[in-house]
């Protein structure tokens, strides 16, 4: 059977978007036991304040460090006066909270930049055409599928090499026992919900030139990060990777093959590995509990 | 197990001894019944405001059943709007593609209905917690993907005008002040319904899924069966407000079945006051009653019922019904309460969890 080698690439590019987004919301559960629904909504926000950014800067590099950086602070700021009350309760509150968060974000995102799209335009360093004989390909999107491998590469250094890395491992097997070696598991927390969002934001920010900036562009990708999540197992950083290259290359090849279906391969897909396997391809089962 | 039961209907007695003895039901009964002649008299834009009592019955049965769920069975669904939803199209589709009429659509789709809560109910009942919340999602976003794909059937992104809604006896229902009977007494008979049921037997079962599943199978009794059961029948009835969606509207088109509308039914339960029937009626109300108040000021009236629901998660989780109780006069009786209201209540897991456990708690005020 031959293959489309431009599929696989889509199939590549998309599959390093989710991973950006799902990345996130693996280590916030993973660490909080929070599944983030407002995650869609940070990614949003994201998008938008690079729009922001780029509008002053005039540079997408730019656009792509600070917008992340602020949404950062949002997601610490919310974190902090939102969540937090609510980790002594049952998980549903947090659901319940996040839900709010992403409507509240939602709304506002409609509030200040209107409900038309917005455009973020390609960078023009990496805006043409790759030709590399046997095929010509976007060089935007083979920039998405290399930045994607940097930030995991530096996302695994960060868990496995550094102090923190050590903390937050620790506190996704026992946040109490992390606790009672005197660490405050609070701040870790807030920090990790820091760059949890964050990345949503990176995604976001890299996704625009691409996908458009539009206000119902955080649900969409939502669902989509879930699934990724859940086929990965929720938790699991190398869960998520694992996710969002079969959920990416699902969608790459079945765009080309199944067309407009694809969309509803996803959900099937999602409900089948949600009955099968609810703690993921490479997930713990004790999650399931949360 | 609390006492969330109005004491009015532990004994079961006729509805008009209970009027009778109860002036602040007989008020209200008596106020909303009265309520189109006052208003059509009163006001030039009286049908407007019809409308939007409408609006309430209609969105307060589909409420009462998301509380059944959420509230008594303490299963957060994100996928209500699949039912809901699911029970506006059915009627639309079968009058786009078959051509039947509102009657005759109506049995049809209640069966559709409950099939179909029975076929996500057995797979989504697998999960529990947070998973049970995603993948009611993912079932009703398929719904939506369903709706939005299959143009032929569905209208597409356009919807389904042309429902044909035929007279009753000589009434046309389509008529605001009749389609304002027709809906009233709709909901009072759900309310009526669902006060039975939940004070029935099965709705002791369910409660007690609620409070603690484990210790309900210890008694020997399946909770799958239980939840499966509450699953179907919040299905049917929240479907059965979704048929009544066509009568003051008259088309169907796509936001109904995605999940913003799960979004405002969770978010009018939660207002309101979940684990109480009265109560989410009252957050339906209030709900409705600011969006079209403010739906006039400002195009984001969702960033305000968003800030307003984000409050009650936090501080009010017993909302307006709880607020009405008069239970949460001090902020330390507070927290105490808000352990009460739990979904998985404080006693939830036999074997003890640091988490919710009071110690914890001392270390929160802290």
């Amino acid at each position: 059977m031959v293959v489309d080698s431009a599929a696989i690439l889509n199939g590549l590019s998309r599959a390093f978007l989710l991973f950006l987004i799902a990345s996130g919301l693996s280590l916030i559960f993973g660490l909080m036991g929070v599944v983030n629904f407002a995650h869609g909504a940070f990614y949003a926000l994201g998008a938008y304040l690079a729009v922001f950014v780029f509008g002053f800067s005039d540079s997408f590099l730019v656009a792509l460090f600070v917008a992340p950086f602020l949404v950062a602070l949002v997601g610490i700021a919310a974190e902090a006066t939102a969540i937090r009350p609510l980790y002594g309760r049952d998980p549903i509150y947090q659901v319940l909270l996040t839900f709010g968060v992403s409507i509240v974000l939602d709304e506002l995102i409609k509030f200040v930049w209107g409900a038309d799209p917005l455009r973020l335009a390609t960078p023009a360093a990496i805006g043409g055409v790759a030709d590399f004989g046997f095929i010509s390909y976007p060089a935007y999107r083979l920039f998405i599928i290399g930045f994607g491998l940097v930030v995991a590469a530096a996302l695994w250094l960060f868990i496995q090499r550094t102090r923190v890395g050590i903390i937050v491992r620790a506190g996704t097997l026992d946040s109490e026992m992390v606790e009672a070696m005197g660490i405050n598991v609070r701040r870790v927390f807030t920090g990790m919900f820091g760059l949890g969002v964050g990345l949503a934001a990176v995604g976001g920010v890299v996704a625009s030139p691409l996908l458009g900036v539009y206000p119902s562009m955080g649900t969409e990708i939502l669902i989509e990060a879930f699934l990724v999540v859940v086929l990965g197992g929720l938790g699991s950083v190398r869960g998520a990777l694992l996710g969002a290259l079969i959920i990416g290359m699902a969608q790459g090849l079945g765009a080309f093959y199944i067309d407009q279906f694809v969309g509803l391969l996803l959900f099937v897909i999602m409900i089948v590995v949600l009955l099968v396997r609810p703690y993921g391809l490479l997930g713990q089962p004790g999650f399931v509990e949360h | 197990m609390r006492e969330n039961v109005p004491e009015s209907v532990v004994e079961q007695r006729s509805i008009v001894s209970e009027l009778r003895s109860s002036p602040w039901k007989l008020g209200v009964v008596a106020l909303l019944l009265v309520f189109p002649p006052i208003i059509t008299s009163a006001f030039a834009d009286a049908a407007f405001w019809i409308t939007f009592a409408v609006e309430v019955f209609v969105f307060g049965i589909g409420v009462l059943s998301y509380d059944l769920l959420f509230g008594y069975t303490g299963l957060l669904t994100f996928g209500h709007a699949l039912f809901f939803g699911g029970g506006a199209y059915g009627i639309a589709i079968m009058a786009n593609v078959f051509g039947l009429n509102y009657f005759e659509a109506f049995p049809i789709v209640v069966v559709l209905l409950l099939v179909l809560s029975l076929l996500v109910g057995v797979a989504a009942l697998q999960l529990s917690g947070v998973y049970f919340a995603i993948i009611t999602l993912a079932f009703a976003q398929l719904g939506y993907e369903l709706v939005l794909q299959f143009n032929s059937v569905t209208g597409g992104v356009n919807g389904i005008y042309d429902i044909s809604i035929p007279d009753v006896i000589g009434f046309d229902i389509t008529e605001p002040v009749v389609t304002y009977y027709v809906t009233l007494l709709a909901a009072i008979a759900v309310y009526l319904v669902l006060r039975r049921v939940t004070n029935s037997p099965f709705g002791r079962v369910i409660q007690g899924i609620r409070e603690n599943e484990e210790r309900i199978q210890m008694l020997g009794v399946d909770p799958f069966r239980y939840k499966l059961a509450s699953f179907a029948m919040a299905g049917v009835v929240g479907g059965f407000a979704g048929m009544l969606y066509p009568l003051f509207l008259t088309f169907v088109s796509p936001p109904i079945i995605n999940w913003t509308t799960t979004g405002d039914l969770l978010m009018m339960t939660l207002i309101g006051g979940f684990g109480t029937l009265w109560g989410p009626l009252l957050g339906t109300g209030f709900y409705i009653g600011l969006k079209t108040i403010l739906s006039g000021v400002i195009e984001q009236w969702r960033l305000l019922m968003g800030i307003i629901f984000v409050l009650f998660v936090l501080f009010l989780p017993s909302g307006l019904a709880g607020l009405l109780r008069g239970e949460q006069r001090t902020t330390s009786g507070l927290r105490a309460r808000i352990q009460d209201v739990l979904p998985g209540g404080p006693d939830r897991t036999s074997t003890p969890d640091v988490r919710t456990s009071p110690t914890s708690e001392e270390e929160d005020r802290e």
